[in-house]
């Protein structure tokens, strides 16, 4: 517990003229959940393909167990499960030909707990990969990535496309992940409340950089969202600092800000007005001012 | 893009253009190679290859339009699916690119004659051949696209270009001519000169592909048969080969499972699909001479036949065993498993993250598709072998005038006068020579799916350099250009040839041992092995007549540059490029 | 054991947690002794991060109101009565505030709400038995 597992300091990354990664930091500690989220195009996937080893270090280093992925795959690879965002299988295999194959490359396989897993997935072990449909492929997927016991478990978008039970599986790999032993996933979502249960820090990537990462209840601590009640009906929004996002219109405003409350309520009085409700942002909101099309000036 | 038609057309292009520059270059160039040449020899020569130049710019045609199966991963079935949700009927959607690669077909082939004509004063056909190069497109088009069904895919083709073959061969020969081919460049205005019947024919295939291909595609359209709401009835042929090898995986070592994983997701089918070719040949091989006398017998058949024995379905094995090795060379492609998806080329992240080093990956594939490859070509060789003394004495091939069982006879006398270690460094060679082969195309291939831009360029002013050496060549037989100047050039290539192979050993051996992909005693086998080869490749040439002893060392070493340096170069290359497409 | 997470309200999950505990412990409906779930099957239910749960018990052993007996589980401690008086206050206080707050933006003083409080309790059913008064 405590030591860290995965070390990215200052990544960079372009595809062409396109800047995916731009000085990217990222450190995970073992026994913690980090959920990744941002927009489409981010760089969400692309960070953890870094992880993998399935792109290489432009500038800055990616250090995995202490070792380069790029360079010790064998040593990185051994120790971590992956769910791609694909769900990239061979088509040609049975189901049990699939985890012979993968069991042949994990020397810490269990396979008790992998005919465990596929028993209460109800899948058929002789059918191929191409007759299954894509939550059961989602499913076989996570049985290759959790039955081996992983340190480290890195999930793309887990639960894209994919209906509530096979959600529900793979919420519960992640629980029984890190309730083993204290072992470590890292998980990228689009589907914001998921990533506001399950995660211990949230990291968010907006076009290429860490617009914020920490612990999620102190992200969220961070952000509040208030409503406002002014004496004088406006017509444009009014102009606090500290804002990020005001919806409204009249005399009520709905505004989410960042810093301190005691700050934002002396702004606010100064403008001619009051809060009459004030609580912690949500994550969609955060998301929402962070990641969204602004419509107001960004906090500093 | 003003309208869908238009839009259509782009997409084509964009998709096709590189392709069809290359069918281009290639097919031109190695006929203006050929014929340059050749410039100064015998009549007879220069006519032969005169006719090799024709055949080299036909074969680009035969083998249908690459870049467009790229873009479903070169699955059968129609590639331009993404317009399926279009407001475009399907007619048009299927009519406007198979217009398109028609014309394109027949266009890079008219162009191409007409430089070989330009170039060599033959009279290249323009014309007649371009239709019906058309014709071979539009079929292959519509074999590919109209089903996902492979078996049918490949049925369509080989009868197409077996009937094709068979018209030609009828036409070609009808004038028998004394020892030489039959089709000799100063019968080409009156043999190629085919009547307007013709034409029409080929206007009929092209209608009766266009219909098939829109009725096969609106069938994908909608879904019906084989859609991809029924997985389990794709793949044909293959996909059977690989389920009924019922081997388990071996769970005690990676490697043992890596190999099982690609010998029977890609060996064993290979193989097996060669042994198949292999004892098609004998037994067509075997029932041929029959048919053949029973056909010859036959008075109303022989007077169209000017000789007083023609080939039938004799003429079928030789043509089989070339084709099957141009199949078992086509299966045997692309080891790495790259695949190609609406452009993008890449390993599937399954194969990318097993843990197992790049260089391991690299050469297990490579071993296990070069053994396969290797056991189903010697199947296919030795079934041509023993397919020779059934086919009958009178069978030979007419452009050396040779009988092939006396070719075959002065093979025998040659290799049984070989000493054991002579004999054993013939099976060194072959055998290492194939994994070469295999090892530099898979290379070659990761390096063009990754670096694909850079490549490009490359091998085109390769190309370039190629072409304008030509022409300069052709100034210098018309006295333009003195002799010094080429000999020049060619030394210079030869030495910048030589640089460049071992400077790009040396460069990636180093980039490799830096990086630690490869251990130190990786290169230290692959010298071994070169070793090996070169050891072997000395000993052929002793056995040919090369005497080492008399001549100085500089000749030795440029004819030992090449056999030392290429195992060197490919050991390094194919793990390299293997590892920068595995970590991009 | 009854827990629901809200995760739109602002409160961070392992205090609503917490509260939810200490509500249960006060109301009765857990007993002195008796046994949480572990932490697994409580972050399986909840669909939440294990670590919340972890910490949740860490403050929950902290404030007195569990205890971790090593190896077998977590459990309610014993009866702590000043606890429950001062988390059931507690949840009233907050109804209150929210009360004044929605009085003072309609407009009403502190006298009405009292005389309304007394008008609502007076309207209700005259059966329900008034518990002891509650030392302050």
């Amino acid at each position: 517990m405590g030591q860290t597992v995965v070390e990215v300091n200052d990544l960079s990354r372009s595809f062409g003229s396109k800047r995916a990664l731009d000085g990217v930091t990222f450190h995970t500690m073992a026994g913690q959940v980090y959920g990744l989220v941002g927009a489409n195009g981010a760089g969400k996937t692309t960070l953890l393909k870094h992880l993998l080893g399935l792109l290489r270090a432009a500038t800055g280093s990616v250090r995995v167990f202490g070792l380069d992925p790029v360079r010790d795959p064998v040593g990185v690879l051994g120790r971590v499960g992956y769910l791609s965002e694909e769900r990239d299988l061979p088509e040609w295999m049975r189901i049990d030909e699939l985890m012979a194959y993968t069991q042949a490359f994990h020397p810490t396989w269990d396979a008790s707990y992998a005919r465990e897993l596929i028993d209460t997935f109800g899948l058929d072990p002789s059918k191929k990969i191409k007759e299954l449909s894509k939550g059961m492929r989602a499913q076989a997927g996570l049985v290759t990535a959790v039955a081996h016991r992983p340190e480290l478990l890195i999930l793309d978008e887990p639960s894209s496309g994919l209906d509530a039970v096979v959600r529900r599986d793979i919420l519960d790999a992640i629980v029984r992940t890190v309730t083993d032993d204290g072992r470590t996933v890292i998980f990228s979502s689009h589907l914001l409340d998921e990533v506001e249960r399950m995660s211990d820090h949230v990291t968010l990537i907006h076009q290429g950089r860490v617009a914020l990462s920490g612990v999620l209840d102190d992200v969220r601590g961070s952000y509040q969202r208030s409503r406002l009640h002014f004496v004088e009906h406006l017509v444009q929004p009014p102009v606090l600092e500290t804002a990020m996002v005001i919806e409204g219109g009249g005399r009520t405003w709905s505004v989410v800000h960042s810093g301190s409350l005691e700050q934002f309520r002396r702004a606010v009085v100064a403008r001619g007005g009051e809060i009459v409700e004030s609580r912690n942002a949500t994550l969609e909101e955060i998301f929402m001012a962070r990641a969204g099309r602004s419509r107001q000036v960004e906090a500093a | 893009m003003r309208s869908p038609s238009l839009a259509i057309l782009w997409e084509v292009w964009r998709a096709t253009r590189v392709e069809a520059a290359w069918k281009l270059a290639l097919g031109s160039g190695a006929g203006i190679f050929i014929l340059v040449l050749s410039y100064s020899q015998r009549e007879i020569v220069k006519d032969a290859n005169a006719a090799i130049a024709l055949v080299g710019i036909v074969i680009p045609h035969l083998i249908g339009w690459l870049s467009m199966a790229r873009l479903n991963n070169g699955r059968a079935g129609f590639p331009l699916y993404l317009h399926y949700t279009h407001p475009i009927r399907t007619a048009v959607v299927v009519g406007l690119p198979m217009a398109y690669l028609t014309a394109v077909s027949a266009a890079i082939y008219l162009v191409s004659a007409l430089l070989l004509r330009a170039t060599s004063g033959y009279a290249f056909p323009l014309l007649p051949v371009a239709a019906w190069m058309a014709a071979l497109t539009v079929i292959g088009v519509a074999a590919t696209w109209s089903t996902r069904n492979r078996s049918v895919q490949v049925n369509m083709m080989v009868s197409a270009t077996a009937i094709a073959y068979l018209i030609s061969m009828q036409r070609l020969t009808g004038v028998e001519i004394p020892d030489n081919y039959d089709w000799p460049p100063r019968l080409w205005p009156t043999l190629f000169d085919w009547p307007l019947t013709d034409y029409a024919v080929i206007a009929l295939i092209g209608v009766a592909s266009f219909g098939i291909t829109v009725a096969g595609v609106a069938r994908q359209r909608r879904g019906d048969g084989w859609a991809e709401v029924l997985p389990a009835q794709r793949g044909g042929v293959w996909a059977w080969l690989v389920d009924s090898i019922r081997v388990p995986c071996p769970t005690s070592s990676a490697t043992r499972a890596q190999m099982w994983f690609d010998l029977k997701s890609n060996g064993l089918p290979m193989l097996t699909i060669g042994v198949a070719l292999a004892s098609v040949i004998l037994l067509v091989s075997a029932v041929s001479s029959p048919i053949d006398a029973a056909l010859n017998a036959n008075p109303g058949l022989h007077a169209s036949c000017p000789i007083s024995e023609c080939f039938y379905v004799r003429s079928a094995p030789p043509l089989l065993t070339l084709l099957s090795l141009f199949v078992m060379l086509f299966l045997g492609r692309n080891p790495f498993g790259i695949r190609s998806r609406q452009g993008r080329t890449y390993i599937g992240a399954f194969e990318a993250t097993q843990p197992h080093g790049a260089v391991q990956m690299a050469v297990l594939k490579l071993l296990v598709r070069s053994a396969c490859l290797l056991a189903a070509l010697i199947a296919i060789g030795a079934s041509a072998w023993l397919s020779l003394p059934l086919l009958g004495d009178a069978l030979f091939i007419q452009m050396w005038g040779v009988p092939l069982n006396s070719k075959s006879s002065v093979l025998n006398d040659a290799v049984a006068t070989l000493t054991g270690y002579e004999q054993l460094s013939l099976v060194i060679v072959m055998g290492v020579g194939l994994v070469i082969w295999v090892a530099l195309f898979a290379g070659l291939g990761a390096l063009w799916a990754r670096y694909s831009r850079r490549v490009n360029i490359a091998a085109s002013s390769l190309l370039l350099c190629g072409l304008a050496f030509a022409f300069l060549a052709v100034a210098q037989r018309n006295g333009n250009v003195s002799a010094a100047v080429i000999h020049a050039i060619l030394v210079a290539a030869r030495w910048t040839a030589a640089a460049a192979i071992v400077g790009a050993t040396v460069y990636l051996y180093w980039s490799c041992l830096a990086e630690r992909t490869l251990a130190p005693r990786y290169a230290l086998g692959a010298l071994l092995l070169s070793g090996a080869f070169v050891a072997a490749w000395m000993a052929l040439l002793g056995a040919a007549g090369v005497q080492f002893a008399s001549m100085p060392w500089t000749s030795i070493a440029s004819m030992l540059l090449w056999p030392l340096f290429l195992p060197l170069f490919t050991s390094a290359l194919a793990p390299w490029s293997y590892s920068r497409v595995r970590h991009t | 054991m009854d827990i629901t997470i809200n995760v739109t309200d602002g409160v961070p999950i392992y205090r609503q947690i917490i509260n939810q505990v200490k509500y249960l412990v006060a109301s009765g409906l857990l007993l002195p002794g008796e046994e949480l779930p572990a932490i697994r099957t409580l972050a399986l239910q909840l669909k939440v991060t294990p670590n919340t749960i972890v910490k949740a018990y860490g403050d929950l052993e902290t404030l007195g109101v569990v205890h971790k007996r090593r190896g077998s589980g977590t459990f309610v401690s014993e009866g702590r009565p000043q606890l429950a008086i001062r988390e059931r206050r507690r949840v009233i206080e907050q109804r209150i505030d929210a009360l004044l707050a929605e009085a003072h933006q309609l407009n009403f003083t502190v006298d009405d709400i009292l005389r309304m409080v007394r008008e609502r309790k007076a309207a209700m059913a005259p059966t329900d038995a008034e518990p002891e008064e509650v030392e302050k």
